[in-house]
């Protein structure tokens, strides 16, 4: 069952189009990741998503019902965790939990299981009555996350929820949305790390200048692109002869080289690594490390648009 | 209610930043108050010097100007004692010791040139009043004696033309104060305290909630926008009526049941017109993500600026026309004028339609600081 479905939206800024003929689907239980560099729309589409944002053209529809700014019938079941922190500096972690928690649920007793939940969720029990101002930048994150998820939602939206986050706190608020997810709440994650993504989405869509570039599995994205595998051997003044002979190489695409090593493409094939080394070995060049990477998000970015996705 | 409870809450902790306001102001009118009420200014006891008179002469002049003397001075003895003239002036029990020498009267009579002693406390008031009756004295009586050589008529006139008094009644510039209504004098600083107040204390509780994240998030959630909306407004009005009951109950603690009189109730009334300008003043300011010194920085041109202006400060009719004119742009002039006008200040007698007049244009201000609000938050929505 689809659980976020848009169809062909288009925001625009005047003669910028911010988001253009932006089209996915999500379905229930997935955790959809949205990746992209700054400025490519992932948080315009996510504003218009959740109708902060008044939209050009296009449809958006959660739970099958059409989404509007007085939707608030699909809004009680939706989390939201903004890319900045939203709480008040002059309530306590406790009191700010009960304020956004108390938005969706009137009953006192109700609210009070569901923000001892969050707290429980987040590791934030015992600063409960903390001030936002005396908290690190890794525990604001996490009470950011638990005012979005305290009224227990079946759609939970993070936006870039670990920028600025130390790696501590980033691996505990992944492994926090990966059980959320187990606990049966769609998750849409937007970001532009991709190591994050490629760790935690189970389907992907990369995002740039407002559209979407490739969506699927990380494994089907990585398929669109023709590189396969890259080895890196470094070596000193490797000759231009042995790179010629190199390039012939099964499977060898593409090779770079400069005074300190080697890096050649591969377009598949397997035992691409020992079909080098034998080949060193065989004609005595000398070489320290060899590593061979596979293909990342990025290069799949890369070989779209010519840039990388943090540029 | 969840916004309003949280408003109130916020608020609450915010408001202690603002009784410092509350407190000056309220110290202030008191001052004021006492200060006009004091009938010191309204009376006229002429001041009385100590005095003590050796007359060493006992002719008719000295006799005839000790009487003069101790109808105007208080007079005093001193003990017997080498020191004892020092000392009396020194721990002030005289003020003045005046001594008549042997055969002045005949030589005052012959216009010889025997003069008055005298010992007084060294640049002292008291003492310059004292040198000022003998002078009248001696003055008069010499113009009495020179139509004739009667000393003793000449005395007898001079004490006559001395006993008439002038009568001396303090009036204030314009004669104004006299008819001033007491309330006056607290009801005149509301506009400075309200806009303190209310740009202090309630402008940051509204900025917490149009920070763009916390809008942003409430308004993901599934609470209705009326609702919202509903609860901030509920939790300005709830702040502005509070303070402006701080104000109330101070003004009854000090004038009790004139407050209960009319005039009371339209000094009261014209102060709550204004709470809605300031609070307007506040929602205005409200929109913009300021610091708490850039506030206070708003609060003071804001407050002090209009205050000055306006006349809250400095009575309007003091001020140049030109200032007038350009402070009738601003809503404190008004509020003024009504007080002014309520109180009797400015000898503008109360006139009903005059005083809704000028509330109504306080109400106007009101109402298009609200729009301006309401616009800036239409133009500042995503």
């Amino acid at each position: 069952m689809v659980a976020v479905k848009i169809d062909k939206l288009v925001k625009r800024y005047g003669e910028l189009i911010a988001v253009d003929h932006l089209s996915l689907s999500i379905k229930k239980g997935e955790i959809f990741g949205l990746l992209g560099p700054n400025g490519s729309g992932k948080t315009t589409t996510i504003n218009c998503l959740l109708s902060l944002l008044a939209y050009t053209k296009g449809d958006i529809e959660i739970f099958g019902k059409p989404m509007s700014d007085s939707s608030y019938d699909i809004k009680k079941d939706i989390g939201v965790v903004m890319q900045n922190v939203a709480v008040f500096d002059e309530l306590t972690v406790y009191e700010n939990i009960d304020y956004f928690c108390g938005l969706y649920i009137k009953d006192k007793e109700e609210r009070k299981k569901c923000i001892e939940y969050a707290l429980d969720f987040t590791g934030l029990s015992e600063f409960k009555k903390y001030y936002p101002k005396k908290l690190s930048g890794g525990l604001l994150r996490r009470l950011n996350i638990a005012c979005g998820i305290a009224h227990k939602p079946s759609l939970i939206i993070f936006d870039e929820p670990t920028v600025a986050v130390d790696p501590q706190s980033r691996n505990k608020i992944l492994e926090g949305i990966k059980e959320l997810n187990k606990n049966g709440a769609t998750i849409i994650y937007t970001s532009h790390y991709m190591e994050e993504v490629e760790q935690l989405c189970t389907r992907i869509a990369i995002m740039d200048k407002g559209k979407i570039i490739a969506t699927g599995t990380k494994e089907e994205i990585k398929k669109m692109i023709k590189n396969t595998e890259t080895i890196t051997i470094e070596t000193i003044s490797f000759p231009k002869e042995a790179q010629a002979d190199i390039r012939q190489l099964p499977h060898v695409y593409a090779l770079e080289c400069d005074d300190e090593k080697i890096v050649i493409s591969f377009e598949g094939g397997n035992h691409n690594l020992l079909r080098v080394l034998e080949y060193m070995q065989k004609n005595n060049y000398s070489f320290g490390r060899v590593y061979s990477e596979l293909p990342t998000l990025n290069d799949v970015f890369l070989e779209i648009t010519g840039k990388t996705l943090r540029d | 209610m969840q916004i309003f409870n949280v408003f109130s809450k916020i608020a609450l902790k915010k408001f202690s930043g603002t009784i410092m306001y509350i407190v000056i102001y309220t110290i202030v009118a008191v001052m004021v108050s006492n200060a006009a009420q004091s009938e010191s200014e309204l009376d006229f006891t002429e001041s009385k010097p100590k005095i003590y008179i050796c007359d060493n002469d006992n002719s008719m002049i000295s006799r005839g100007l000790s009487e003069y003397m101790f109808s105007k001075c208080e007079k005093k003895e001193i003990p017997d004692g080498e020191n004892a003239v020092s000392e009396s002036l020194y721990f002030r029990t005289v003020d003045y010791v005046l001594t008549i020498p042997e055969g002045f009267g005949e030589s005052f009579v012959n216009g010889g040139e025997l003069v008055l002693e005298n010992i007084k406390i060294p640049g002292s008031k008291s003492g310059k009043f004292t040198d000022m009756y003998v002078d009248r004295y001696l003055s008069l009586l010499k113009t009495n004696l020179s139509g004739q050589k009667n000393v003793e008529k000449a005395v007898s006139d001079t004490m006559k033309n001395l006993s008439d008094t002038t009568e001396v009644s303090v009036i204030s510039k314009d004669d104004k104060n006299t008819n001033v209504n007491i309330m006056v004098y607290l009801f005149q600083f509301i506009p400075f305290i309200f806009i303190m107040v209310t740009v202090c204390g309630l402008a940051p509780v509204v900025m917490t909630f149009n920070r763009s994240e916390v809008k942003n998030r409430t308004r993901c959630s599934s609470l209705k926008n009326t609702s919202r909306n509903i609860q901030l407004t509920a939790g300005v009005i709830v702040y502005g009526l509070f303070v402006w009951l701080i104000m109330l109950i101070i003004a009854i603690c000090m004038y009790g049941d004139k407050i209960f009189t009319t005039t009371g109730v339209l000094f009261v009334l014209n102060s709550l017109v204004f709470m809605m300008v300031a609070v307007g003043i506040s929602l205005v300011v409200s929109n913009f993500e300021l610091k708490s010194g850039a506030l206070n920085g708003i609060a003071n041109v804001v407050g002090l600026g209009m205050s000055f202006m306006c006349g809250v400060f400095v009575p309007q009719y003091l001020m140049s026309e030109g200032m007038l004119n350009v402070a009738k742009f601003l809503p404190a002039y008004w509020y003024v004028r009504a007080s002014n006008m309520l109180g009797g200040v400015s000898g503008e007698v109360y006139d009903a339609g005059k005083f809704a007049m000028y509330i109504g244009i306080q109400l106007m201000f009101a109402v298009a600081l609200i729009a301006i609000n309401f616009v800036i938050s239409k133009r500042k929505k995503v």
